[in-house]
């Protein structure tokens, strides 16, 4: 037994049994030293403190043992044929106790290294060590004979070993006896990976275990040595070593259910189409303690580690990916003995037909054809649309026009034909009435005439009635003039091949059009010569207006403003064409094309 | 002119003139008014009825303006004389009115004392054009060139 006196020093006492003698040994230079563990070989004490001790029978320090790296914690495991093991946090250490030679192994993985807490090591076989690491769960440290090396190795076992720290790893022929703090007692054996807990009172389950505190004595009883005092185990009493079969009783996928005779010969089953989920029972067919029985599954391309399904025998698995997988089940019984034999079940989930290459393509080409129907709609309405918007548009100026040409004839054909003949009236008078009258009935006839040049000119604004007497060549020819006359430019005009008769709104429209062209070239070209041409092409009538003015850009210049707009707008009333070209100091050219069939349908 | 007298069809839609010329011209000794028309149709019929020597003829009527009618009219009776009276000054008028067979423009707010002198010259087979027309028909030749 070691102790720690409260001078800080270290002493060991020890009963030796050959002599009988208690001898007491006091190692001042260990100063402030932990002693982790001590060993007896030869007569000679092996003290692990901050460096190893070795001590002679008389409490003398032989040698000391420093470590080649900088170590502050480990444990030690007895070797064989005179080696000693120590586990440090970094390395893997084997002393020589015949020499005192110290030989390091291997080095810890990262993710052991420095982990602060505790390490246990146990050793299985003259080449096999089973640890555990703070929170790391169980590692299996086997030596390679064929190159000499130690394999450091996690041991997957579930996942509440796996992260736990194993207080005591007891070796009982090849299966373990793993004491965890909280989680008592388990049988775990590393042939089939299958641990099972030992069933403990519920208070020796939550108990704090001692470290290297256990006792498995020559007739198989467990001594645990626990804070609240040690208890004693009969493991092997209880476990019955005979194999027993384990079996599939059940197996379901959507609706279906393969019974329990169909499975015993199954090897193979294919799920139907779009079905990813199935669930299935087993049973072991040991009768000693049934609700004890454990079962584990892992499906193979699924599962990264065994289900441990406890004492359910039944699982399901859910939403695969389409592939092949296999089913593995394993059970074990109330003894911790395992199945006769590993259940196999290859399942094969199909590639559901929409994620085919028919399927997508199809699924492609019925999206495409909703986009296409999509816009197609689109387009259609908005072309539906757009020409309601030019018939409301042309309805309303064409009623504009028939509303200016009633008030354009009440005008003219009221108004001032009632002035002419009141004028005539005045007339009759100048010969009853004297000469100083007659000076003032001139200036009412002078008054008369006046308005009814302004009543003619209103009227004309308002609607050239010139074109519903005399027809589209006359009305030009009479606005061309009026436009030289009053500005000074050159107008050629040109008017040719085109039918007799026009439907009345198309005169009307085109003579706007021309007039609001005309207005263009006065208002902003400068030019001092213009051509109108009218013609037919093709079943197309064609208007040219031209001019040699300034011209403008195209794409920038707004100063055509409303005057073109409103010529496109009425080209597009008779769905014509408009093209302008013009630029700076080149001139201007407005070509319009009116198809006449479409007109003379539309009448 | 002779001792015949003239006989004369009166076209015009406006009530107050057929009226106004009707019996203005009625006073006049060489001349007899045969009847009046207020629209082109109308006035084709009545020409065919009456066969007068001179129509006065307006243009802007209802259903047949004056100078279509004057086109009829000079087609089946070319010896039948036409003299526009209108209160149009557009030369375009003017001149075709002349090219559909009209010998004489008159216009409405003139006197009516120019009209007598006006149908004597026609009657005589001569073109008679108001006065203040000549100026519209000069610009108009002007312009035209």
């Amino acid at each position: 037994m070691f102790f720690n006196d409260k001078k800080n020093l270290f002493s060991i006492s020890f009963n030796s049994k050959s002599k009988n003698t208690r001898t007491i040994f006091h190692l001042e230079k260990t100063n402030n030293e932990i002693i982790y563990d001590y060993i007896i070989y030869k007569d000679k004490y092996f003290i692990f403190a901050k460096s190893i001790y070795v001590v002679d029978s008389d409490g003398k320090i032989i040698k000391k043992i420093s470590f080649p790296s900088k170590e502050y914690f480990y444990i030690t495991c007895e070797g064989e044929n005179g080696y000693h093991h120590i586990i440090t946090e970094k390395f893997f250490y084997t002393l020589n106790l015949n020499n005192y030679d110290i030989k390091k192994e291997i080095p810890l993985p990262d993710d052991l290294k420095d982990v602060a807490g505790f390490i246990t090591i146990s050793r299985a076989s003259s080449n096999t060590f089973w640890l555990s690491f703070t929170n790391k769960g169980l590692y299996q440290l086997k030596k390679d004979e064929k190159n000499n090396k130690y394999l450091l190795k996690k041991e997957n076992i579930n996942h509440l070993i796996d992260n736990c720290f194993i207080n005591n790893i007891i070796i009982d022929n090849n299966k373990l006896w793993l004491a965890i703090n909280k989680l008592g007692l388990w049988y775990y054996d590393p042939e089939t990976k299958f641990a099972t807990n030992v069933y403990l009172k519920e208070e020796e389950n939550n108990s704090i275990f001692l470290n290297k505190s256990y006792i498995l004595s020559s007739d198989k009883i467990l001594y645990l040595g626990c804070k609240s005092g040690f208890f004693r185990i009969i493991p092997n009493k209880s476990i019955n070593n005979k194999k027993s079969n384990l079996l599939f009783t059940n197996f379901s996928f959507s609706n279906e259910i393969i019974d329990y005779q169909k499975l015993l010969s199954l090897k193979e089953i294919t799920l139907p189409d779009g079905v990813n989920s199935f669930s299935f029972q087993c049973s072991l067919l040991d009768y000693n303690n049934p609700p004890k029985n454990i079962y584990k599954c892992f499906l193979e391309n699924y599962d990264t580690t065994w289900n441990l399904l406890g004492n359910k025998n039944s699982f399901f698995y859910s939403n695969l990916e389409d592939g092949k997988y296999i089913l593995k089940v394993l059970a074990i019984n109330a003894n911790g003995v395992s199945s006769s034999d590993t259940l196999h079940l290859t399942i094969t989930i199909p590639t559901p037909f929409y994620r085919s290459w028919l399927g997508i393509l199809l699924y492609l080409i019925f999206i495409f054809i909703i986009v296409y129907l999509i816009f197609y709609q689109k387009q259609k309405s908005n072309e539906k649309k757009l020409k309601q918007l030019r018939e409301y548009s042309k309805q309303f100026v064409e009623l504009q026009e028939k509303e200016r040409s009633r008030i354009s004839r009440e005008l003219h054909d009221g108004i001032n034909q009632v002035l002419s003949y009141a004028k005539i009236k005045l007339n009759s008078l100048h010969e009853r009435l004297e000469k100083s009258s007659i000076e003032e009935l001139e200036k009412v006839e002078k008054l008369l005439d006046d308005t009814n040049t302004e009543i003619r000119r209103i009227s004309h604004n308002l609607h050239p009635i010139i074109l519903d007497d005399l027809g589209l060549q006359k009305a030009l020819l009479n606005l061309i003039r009026t436009y030289k006359e009053r500005y000074n430019i050159e107008i050629d005009f040109i008017y040719e091949n085109l039918p007799s008769v026009l439907p009345k709104e198309l005169q009307i429209n085109i003579y706007r059009i021309i007039q609001e062209g005309l207005n263009n070239i006065i208002k902003h070209s400068k030019a001092n010569k213009a051509l109108i041409k009218l013609g037919k092409k093709e079943e197309k009538l064609s208007i040219l207006i031209q001019d040699n003015g300034i011209g403008f850009n195209v794409l920038t210049n707004e100063h055509f403003g409303f005057g073109l707009k409103n010529i496109k707008e009425r080209v597009n009333f008779f769905t014509g064409s408009i093209r302008i070209d013009s630029f700076p100091s080149k001139g201007t050219e407005i070509y319009i094309e009116i198809p006449l069939k479409e007109v003379e349908n539309g009448k | 002119m002779g001792n015949e007298k003239v006989k004369i069809l009166i076209a015009d839609d406006h009530v107050l003139f057929r009226e106004s010329i009707e019996s203005f011209l009625s006073k006049k000794d060489n001349i007899i008014i045969l009847g009046t028309a207020s629209d082109g149709f109308d006035v084709i019929k009545k020409t065919e009825e009456f066969k007068p020597d001179l129509i006065l003829m307006d243009i802007r009527m209802p259903a047949l303006n004056g100078i279509n009618a004057t086109k009829i009219i000079k087609q089946k009776f070319p010896e039948i004389n036409i003299i526009i009276i209108s209160a149009l000054k557009e030369s375009e008028y003017i001149i075709e009115s002349l090219k559909a067979g009209a010998k004489g423009y008159f216009l409405k707010d003139s006197g009516l004392d120019t009209l007598v002198p006006a149908i004597e010259k026609v009657m005589n087979n001569e073109y008679y054009l108001d006065e203040k027309l000549s100026q519209e028909i000069i610009k108009n030749i002007i312009n035209n060139q």
